[in-house]
């Protein structure tokens, strides 16, 4: 009954801004904003022949590579940085520096090294995400208990083990609010890295069809991203109501 | 260009209600309008026009609007945001082929013939790999153009095409002009197709142009600019286009004859502009015809392409 | 008669420096405990009774001295040993459940599984845990949670168990549980124990020897042998004068210690050596009845 509940709370906004798109957009001959109907009744011709597999396929790719890549460095290096408060003082500033700098601007210069095929739109996608899942590493180091440190070394847990038992699960509720935030920088990104040097691509269709005129054509491409950003957000919640479960339950408890 | 900003501009566009233009009247009684234009040395032109006051003896007070990038005029007129702007041929076709009702009033910038004789063409691709000679040769190869599914594109693979190649064989990736020598030099791509001042930098440090895909290998007397506005506009308030069309008439006339009044105007209009460059720049492009044929050409090439169906709506364009 | 000892202490001496500031916390401590005894060290609060215990667990390096296990000088936490620290709410993994907590040390040792699984299973019964196994520590009571801990350091088979004020923590009801609990271990299971407390009662009531430190920098007061019988009881044994007198003698000399007295004169032990009941570890070790 919650769940239904739950569901229904979580739907009825969504569905009420579609119906209100829906019957403002029913009588519209602007041609930048068809109607709904018009936009809807492009997608299967679209997306559904072919475009699935040429474009969509390659940029979900590119974003899970790009965002493991990040995932697998900003956690890495924030756990080892934020166990020692000496490297923590010497990377904080640079990474302040780096952080600020918007990854598309650095695109003409990712270009010159990594090319322009998909090690670039990887790398790029990997810069812009890799910076809220490390800081939030290096606070989740910092986060993690003294007496379980402690209990750690008593116990004579190796390298690996404390690694994956008491930084990487202690660090988590942090890493996870990083990763959450790279997420949809991710998705972002991988639309922006598709404008440059790109041949296939949802962010490289959309503007494909913006700019040869196909204007319901690029509504719909905008409408699968947001549904693509949607299904990822979800499936993201799912990891991480597994992953933190113990975590929930231990905030409910305090 | 900045692509993002390109999207991100036509999102705005789409989201402010059409018809927030439309212009007022200034104080001293002229007409207020606003052209958009690409940001590019050329708009010095326009300057030039309103210094000869060929746009107030019309009753005209334009404004340059160049803070849009290149797709983002042609929403922009549609909308009614602004009056009149600049676009290529390729693109105005295609959105009359999707049903934007937009139409030529002037032409603008082109590759014509110049004075001398000579063919000045705006674009060419350059190479470094010396067994790239020809249109042919850049079969299997990769190419940066500016803007997929535009001029460069369909001119290059009319190129091939011409030369016996197949166009499918050639990649094309999309990239700003001024990132392409970066590529090249890089071995990222195997041609960039460029401009001046790049085509001299280049050329000088040993790359090459591939024979045939000089613009005007495709398309003889290319038209690369058009001013245009709406239907829309053409109907609500004919004498208001007529009078534009009539200054812009008389300011291309104008600076077609007297390209060192232009060449002076440059610096008020792009001060970062390297002065030994501005001496340099090829100004002969500006077109005071508006030739049915090059654009003709491009309908049929566009056809070819399957980029629009057929017939390309050149008589709509046409004023 | 006397057993070769599992842990020795020897002329430890700690000094924390902070930049140019140097505070000497531990001044020369020296003891051992033998295999199977059970040992408390009381002291006034701020008596560096956490500073020997961490140096003594290899969690902290020694100014000079050293400590041993079965001989042999440590340098970092050593195998043979297992901690159970006060703050029962922060030393469990709160990501892993019960069993998991219990079972990770032994995974590290390499137990092969099956060992693992007995010793896990043995060990939750033996803290009368056996029914919580899958729930997660932050789901239990606080005096269940230090019984976890303390099964997961009974599991990991130490040859010697520190305890560093393990129920300072807890509610009184709960404290003489666990101290019973603590009785039952050691007699049943033959573990050695040196517990750590700034309880007075709790360090004779649990004691077979209780070791008084001074106050900072620490050294050893007096070694206090508790003679009383090794079957102890909550209320029996509290009620015998022997425990009152061990009390009021321990009692005194923490009393010294909070003035600042670093040396006992010679026959100010005289509480513990009038006793006739005078009971050796070893002896005590024999006693000993299963429970």
């Amino acid at each position: 009954m919650r769940f239904i509940r739950s569901i229904a709370t979580a739907t009825v906004l969504p569905v009420l801004l579609v119906a209100a798109w829906w019957f403002t957009s029913l009588g519209s001959d602007d041609f930048f904003w068809p109607p709904l109907r018009d936009i809807l009744t492009e997608v299967p011709s679209t997306w559904f022949e072919g475009r699935l597999g040429a474009d969509v396929a390659p940029s979900l790719l590119r974003l899970s590579a790009g965002y493991s890549l990040a995932l697998a460095i900003g956690i890495s290096a924030g756990l080892a940085i934020g166990l020692s408060a000496p490297l923590r003082q010497y990377c904080e500033p640079v990474f302040e520096f780096l952080r600020s700098i918007p990854p598309p601007v650095l695109v003409p210069i990712i270009m010159l090294f990594a090319g322009i095929g998909d090690s670039m739109k990887i790398v790029v996608i990997a810069f812009g995400c890799v910076w809220p899942i490390l800081l939030n590493s290096v606070e989740g180091a910092r986060s993690i208990d003294e007496v379980l440190h402690d209990t750690a070394r008593v116990y004579g847990l190796g390298p690996a083990a404390r690694f994956r038992h008491l930084l990487l699960r202690g660090a988590s509720p942090h890493i996870v609010t990083g990763a959450r935030q790279a997420l949809s920088i991710a998705i972002i990104l991988v639309v922006i890295s598709e404008m440059f040097a790109a041949s296939n691509g949802l962010g490289f269709t959309i503007v494909q069809f913006q700019r040869s005129f196909a204007i319901p054509q690029m509504w719909s491409g905008i409408l699968l991203l947001g549904a693509i950003g949607v299904i990822l957000a979800l499936v993201f919640k799912l990891v991480e109501n597994r992953v933190l479960a113990w975590y929930f339950g231990l905030r409910r408890k305090q | 260009m900045n692509r993002v900003g390109r999207t991100l501009s036509v999102l705005v566009a789409l989201t402010l209600v059409a018809g927030c233009g439309g212009g007022g009247e200034s104080a001293d009684g002229l007409r207020e309008v606003t052209i958009g234009l690409v940001p590019a040395a050329v708009t010095a032109a326009i300057h030039v026009g309103i210094d000869q006051k060929f746009f107030e003896q019309e009753g005209l007070k334009p404004s340059i609007e160049t803070g849009q990038g290149g797709a983002a005029l042609l929403p922009a007129v549609a909308s009614g945001q602004m009056e009149f702007a600049s676009s290529t041929p390729v693109s105005l076709l295609m959105a009359r082929d999707r049903g934007l009702k937009v139409r030529a009033i002037t032409p603008w910038t082109g590759d014509g013939t110049s004075a001398d004789g000579t063919v000045k063409s705006s674009n060419v691709v350059l190479a470094k790999d010396p067994s790239i000679r020809s249109a042919r040769d850049l079969e299997g190869r990769t190419v940066a153009i500016n803007a997929l599914r535009s001029v460069g594109d369909l001119t290059i693979r009319e190129a091939v095409r011409h030369a016996g190649g197949n166009p499918d064989k050639v990649t094309f990736v999309e990239m700003g002009f001024a990132d392409m020598p970066g590529a090249l030099a890089q071995g990222h791509v195997d041609g960039i197709w460029t401009a001046e001042p790049f085509i001299t930098t280049l050329v000088a440090k040993g790359h090459h142009a591939v024979k045939q895909t000089d613009n005007s290998d495709a398309v003889p007397d290319m038209a690369t600019q058009l001013i245009f506005t709406s239907q829309k506009l053409i109907d609500d308030d004919p004498d208001l286009v007529a009078a534009m069309t009539r200054a812009l008439g008389k300011t291309l006339a104008y600076v077609k004859d007297n390209p060192d009044k232009v060449r002076a105007r440059i610096p008020t209009v792009f001060a970062e502009l390297d002065p030994a460059i501005v001496k340099r720049l090829d100004l002969d492009v500006y077109e005071t015809q508006l030739r049915r044929e090059p654009l003709e050409r491009i309908g049929r090439l566009l056809e070819l392409e399957k980029w629009i169906k057929p017939p390309a709506d050149i008589a709509g364009l046409l004023p | 008669m006397t057993l070769p000892p599992v842990l020795t202490v020897d002329h430890v001496k700690k000094v924390y420096v902070t930049g140019d500031r140097s505070v000497e916390a531990v001044r020369d401590l020296h003891f051992e405990v033998a295999t199977g005894e059970l040992v408390c060290v009381v002291g006034p609060s701020g008596a560096g009774k956490t500073t020997l215990l961490r140096c003594i667990a290899g969690l902290m390096d020694v100014t000079s001295g050293e400590v041993r296990l079965e001989g042999s000088a440590i340098s970092g936490p050593p195998r043979g040993m297992a901690v159970v620290f006060q703050e029962y709410g922060r030393s469990l993994f709160p990501w892993m459940t019960v069993r998991r907590n219990v079972e990770l040390p032994l995974k590290e040792k390499k137990v092969p599984r099956e060992r693992r699984a007995a010793l896990v299973d043995e060990a939750l019964a033996t803290v009368g845990l056996d029914h919580v196994h899958d729930a997660y520590p932050w789901q239990l009571s606080g005096g269940m949670q230090q019984r976890v801990a303390i099964a997961r350091a009974v599991a990991y088979e130490p040859q010697i168990l520190l305890m560093d004020e393990p129920f300072a923590a807890v509610d009184a009801q709960t404290r003489a549980d666990l101290e019973d609990l603590i009785r039952r271990l050691w007699s049943r299971l033959g573990v050695t124990v040196l517990f750590v407390t700034h309880d007075i009662d709790e360090a004779v009531y649990l004691g077979e020897r209780v070791l008084v430190l001074s106050n900072s920098p620490t050294v050893v007061l007096e070694d206090v042998p508790i003679d009383l019988p090794a079957d102890r009881d909550q209320l029996a044994t509290r009620a015998l004068p022997r425990f009152a007198e061990l009390r009021a003698h321990v009692y005194g000399l923490v009393q010294q210690a909070k003035r600042g007295v670093r040396a006992v004169p010679a026959d100010s032990g005289a509480a513990a050596s009038h006793s006739t009941a005078h009971t050796t570890p070893h002896s005590a070790h024999r006693e000993r009845k299963s429970l």
